[in-house]
């Protein structure tokens, strides 16, 4: 049966594994270019048309990444679907189905022997796609901008054991649903909307709920120039280190306020403009000074809103692996579940 | 002393809420060999799924070589051609057979790779390129080469070419011949099934209307030809259905064949006689 | 050798047609004592028939006395239909005739003599049953 399966389906496994593989290859070319080079620190877009090998490479990496979040989605639908909307529609599930092989064992061999190397070949892809990007954060920072957590989306499905779960979902989605319509297209067009929402919903609304989040409280204090900054003034390698899921200000009953962003006075357009007798110090004292009181009107304003302090919640970088496992794990659990019921379908099948 | 290769009995099923088959009961005897007949539609493929197991009854049991048929797969013994000949387009001949090798236990490699050749049809051929008459060979050979006790066909016949059907023919007859196989088919050829099967069923309407030895269900009926009313000729017989000839009316009698009957006509009745009559809309069965 | 063949539309029974074709054979010289039948299986694989035509012919053939079946082996002729040729019709009539001429000058009549060649017939076919029927 392991033999049959592979013949019926060598050209799809092949293309399976060496698609993802052919990625990784591509992903590890452009480490020998970008080793060693220092981050850009510019957004995706602006690398474009820059003729430099760097650059060349930062938009091939960016391909590649692009390529593997997309994979699961386009392996499930044109993979997982055919694997058995193909037999069905020319009918010769019969053939297989009159032989000696129970249904269990026909529907099984094929789910092992076609999905669990194309499977394995996403998890290279998404180790080495790791390696390329993160082993060191002067790695490239291409597709996504200077600040943009790996927990979050792109990234964080573009790398480690993600993607090859979500191949395992998509491929299980995409099965299930060719036995369940027994209509090619629809259940190509519906594993395409399943995946895509699934992709959608999980760094949206699951993802940050798999452990409780840090809290960085920011005081009301001298330096405080609104929740933005305050956010955004801490070093900015500490910033790509953490995922923040929510910020709010906070009353003093720790339940947090609404402020629209043009209650308290924002800065004033009455920058102080450099005199020409004044030396440089005298300017960065007035500066300063100037800084300084504008922030206390601030505070005050705030203060007399009932707001006790900031509040940034966030998922340290370090908690990367654990959300990848947890995240790997429920969509594994989900394509168990889907497979599982898809083996019942079998018992449906009509000649 | 009978043994009984594949019995129903009481077996119903329904699609959404159209009766496909009801109350069919039958027992089929080691080394016979049956022709299904029936209209399109009337349940003949049916049939054969629920014996393979590709379908459940909705009532009734069904049992093969003693064992009742479940969803555990085709009874081993037992083999099945569907109507449609399902091949895999891609793969060769040869490994077409290496298929038959790999998904079966008990497979006779050299019976089969023996009734590929004998089609002339080569192992590296690629299904997709094989004429109905050899494409059917070939999944007749992989049916076969299960070396069945019993072989269910679905229409063998159709779309094939005189020659291919007598070679079809021909090697299911040897294969009966050779290891006693039981071979069930249905079909719509009846001047082949005549010399062929000893055994018929009707079906018609989901319900088998016929079912026992040819020779005896034709010599049971007989056909009457003449103008007028038939019922006084008739005696206790039972008129099946009339049809126009080109002598007058003919009429399809069941029962004994009268002593005398002035004004009309009696001739033997047919295989396709008795099929025709019961099979057509104006039949009182 | 023997190649059978059935006409479909003679209206005789096909194994009929078997059993009538053999006896043919026999006759013709086609067939002699000793020679072997073709098996069922050579005989549908060429005329597309149920192997169980071939059988109740071969058994009718059995019956008759003219075939015998050999388990593991198959089934053989064992008897011929050859009627004599000239040269033996000719030499029986002459034997024939010295005996009438002999019963004559013994002063036997018609009658006596038919009645001495009717139970001459009668010992001879009661002894060996009636091969020819």
């Amino acid at each position: 049966m392991i033999w049959v399966t592979w013949r019926q389906f060598r050209g799809t496994i092949l293309t399976g594994i060496l698609t993802p593989l052919l990625i990784s290859a591509v992903m590890m070319a452009t480490t020998l270019v970008l080793d060693g080079v220092r981050s850009f620190g510019t957004v995706f877009f602006y690398c474009f048309g820059y003729p430099t090998t760097e650059c060349v490479a930062e938009t091939a990496l960016t391909t590649a990444s692009l390529a593997t979040i997309a994979l699961p989605v386009l392996l499930g639908v044109f993979v997982g679907v055919t694997v058995f909307s193909r037999d069905i529609e020319r009918r010769s599930h019969v053939l297989g189905l009159t032989q000696a092989v129970s249904r269990r064992r026909w529907y099984w061999t094929r789910i092992l022997v076609v999905f669990g190397p194309i499977v394995l070949a996403m998890g290279v892809l998404g180790l080495v796609s790791y390696w390329v990007r993160f082993r060191s954060f002067s790695g490239a920072y291409a597709f996504v901008g200077y600040f943009d957590s790996r927990l979050s989306f792109p990234l964080f499905g573009a790398a480690g054991i993600a993607p090859a779960a979500y191949t395992a979902l998509g491929l299980a989605v995409g099965s299930a649903l060719a036995l369940l319509l027994r209509n090619t297209i629809g259940a190509m067009i519906l594993t395409l909307v399943a995946m895509a929402a699934v992709l959608l919903v999980l760094p949206t609304a699951i993802r940050e709920h798999y452990a409780s989040p840090e809290i960085e409280k920011i005081e009301l204090a001298d330096n405080f120039y609104g929740g933005d900054s305050a956010t955004y003034s801490s070093s900015p390698d500490a910033l790509s280190q953490r995922w923040l899921i929510g910020s709010d200000y906070i009353d003093l009953n720790g339940d947090p306020v609404t402020v629209a962003w043009d209650t308290c006075p924002p800065n004033h357009d009455s920058w102080p403009e450099a005199r020409p007798e004044e030396t440089t110090a005298e300017f960065d004292a007035r500066v300063s000074a100037y800084d300084r009181g504008v922030a206390a009107e601030r505070i005050d304003c705030l203060r007399g809103l009932g707001i006790d302090h900031f509040e940034n919640r966030y998922h340290p970088d370090s908690l990367f692996w654990r959300f990848q496992l947890t995240e790997a794990a429920l969509c594994l659990l989900l394509a168990a579940l889907l497979a599982g019921v898809a083996a019942r379908l079998t018992r449906r099948l009509q000649p | 002393m009978t043994d009984t290769v594949l019995s129903m009995t009481d077996v119903g099923k329904s699609f959404r809420r159209n009766k496909v088959l009801e109350n069919c009961t039958f027992d089929i005897e080691r080394g016979s060999v049956t022709a299904l007949v029936g209209s399109n539609g009337a349940g003949k493929s049916t049939l054969m799924s629920l014996v393979v197991g590709l379908l459940s009854p909705d009532t009734g049991q069904i049992s093969v070589l003693g064992n009742q048929v479940g969803q555990r797969g085709i009874a081993s013994g037992l083999s099945y051609l569907a109507q449609h000949k399902p091949l895999y387009p891609r793969f060769t001949v040869g490994e077409m057979l290496r298929f038959g090798r790999s998904t079966n236990d008990h497979w006779d490699d050299a019976y089969a790779s023996e009734l590929v050749d004998a089609a002339g049809v080569s192992t590296s051929a690629r299904v997709k390129s094989l004429s109905p008459g050899h494409r059917t060979r070939v999944a007749l050979a992989l049916a076969l080469g299960r070396r069945p006790e019993v072989l269910l066909l679905d229409e063998p016949l159709a779309d094939l070419d005189p020659v291919a059907r007598r070679e079809v023919a021909q090697t299911l007859m040897r294969d009966a011949a050779e290891h006693g196989t039981t071979i069930v088919m249905s079909s719509h050829v009846l001047s082949e099934l005549a010399d062929i099967a000893d055994t018929l069923m009707l079906l018609r309407r989901g319900r088998i209307q016929l079912s026992g030895a040819l020779d005896d269900i034709t010599s049971e009926h007989y056909v009457l030809i003449g103008e007028g009313d038939p019922s006084q000729a008739v005696g206790d017989g039972s008129v099946v259905s009339e049809a126009i000839g080109s002598g007058g009316k003919s009429f399809v009698v069941r029962g004994n064949r009268p002593a005398s009957a002035p004004g009309w006509q009696v001739d033997n009745a047919t295989l396709d006689d008795v099929v025709l009559a019961y099979l057509s809309d104006r039949s009182a069965a | 050798m023997i190649a059978y063949r059935i006409d479909r539309h003679s209206g005789i029974p096909a194994y009929v047609q078997l059993v009538l074709q053999t006896k043919q054979a026999l006759r013709i010289g086609d067939l002699v004592v000793g020679d072997q039948l073709p098996t069922a299986k050579d005989v549908v694989g060429a005329l597309a028939i149920n192997p169980n035509t071939v059988l109740k012919a071969y058994r009718e053939l059995e019956r008759d006395g003219l075939v015998e079946p050999r388990p593991g082996l198959g089934t053989f002729v064992i008897a011929s239909l050859a009627k004599p040729g000239m040269a033996e019709k000719t030499a029986l009539t002459n034997e024939l005739d010295r005996w009438v001429a002999h019963g004559i000058a013994a002063g036997l009549d018609r009658s006596d003599l038919e009645a001495l060649i009717a139970s001459a017939l009668d010992a001879r076919y009661h002894d060996t049953g009636d091969i020819e029927r």
